[in-house]
């Protein structure tokens, strides 16, 4: 029941994103120096975050990354589903098959499923740098 | 996020012996065939069980396990934490060293700590004895279909 790094590392960028980059291009760089979070993985982290629209690259000497969407708007629960690897329990339903027993076993996983997204659906980027800002 | 494969056939293991040992002790192999899992795996996951008194057992050839504990008194949130060690969504070791200032600290408090919370409330919420309930009410609810 753990959360795997790269969304930890993934939800500490964008906000150091967020604190840092004063709508300018944000650089990986800085961000590994201020996050203490090696510069291969945070590319790695970047690329999946570009390639479902959470952020856009400008390339060139001055080049970096930009939020694409607003701190409001970008949920925990998103990063979650972008950044994990793991599939859903959702998902996973559809592996399980139909018997009694399995259908049960759904029942009380998505009870827990769903005690954590309904968290996470709450919790915007905007928010934890509200109090970041308050601490 | 997922519950390992071994919460998940614990538990299902554990609810099948709160069933069919409510009049006398349950071996493994009968488990082993009713839910499809390996003997040697549930021996594993039985000898934690015990250690922690959710199951007690009976020696021998004749020997089995059966429920150590009043069914109510026992929840998902006990069975998990024994089979699967805390149910913390980040590792408590990893938690602790934090500069105060810093984003990870801040995220530490005010998210992780806040979804441990929920999580550890929610399993601790469900007892085997609605667990059992429930499956039996599924149980008897399915005969039904046949008439549709």
């Amino acid at each position: 029941m753990k959360i795997s790094s790269k969304v930890t590392y993934g939800i500490i960028s964008i906000v150091d994103i967020v604190l840092n980059s004063k709508n300018k291009v944000c650089n990986l760089k800085e961000i590994s120096k201020r996050q203490n979070i090696s510069l291969k993985y945070l590319e790695q982290i970047f690329c999946t975050l570009k390639r479902k629209k959470i952020v856009k690259s400008i390339k060139g000497a001055q080049g970096g990354y930009v939020l694409l969407k607003n701190p409001e708007e970008i949920t925990l629960f998103m990063l979650f589903n972008i950044l994990s690897n793991e599939c859903s329990l959702e998902n996973r339903a559809e592996e399980i098959s139909g018997s009694i027993k399995d259908i049960f076993e759904k029942k009380y996983l998505f009870e827990m499923q769903k005690v954590l997204d309904d968290y996470t659906k709450n919790i915007t980027i905007y928010e934890i740098v509200n109090s970041f800002y308050n601490s | 996020m997922r519950i390992s494969t071994k919460g998940r056939y614990g538990l299902r293991a554990i609810i099948d012996l709160a069933i069919h040992s409510t009049k006398e002790h349950v071996s493994l192999k009968h488990i082993a065939e009713r839910q499809n899992i390996s003997e040697a795996y549930l021996e594993q996951m039985f000898a934690s069980m015990r250690k922690a008194g959710l199951v007690k057992s009976i020696k021998g050839p004749q020997g089995g396990y059966y429920i150590g504990e009043k069914l109510e008194n026992i929840t998902v949130g006990q069975v998990l934490r024994v089979l699967e060690g805390d149910m913390n969504v980040i590792d408590q070791d990893t938690m602790i060293q934090k500069e105060e200032k810093s984003i990870e600290y801040c995220i530490q408090k005010n998210v992780w700590e806040q979804m441990n919370m929920c999580l550890n409330e929610t399993v601790d919420r469900i007892t085997l004895e609605k667990l059992v309930s429930d499956y039996k009410k599924l149980l008897g609810g399915f005969p039904d279909m046949y008439y549709i």
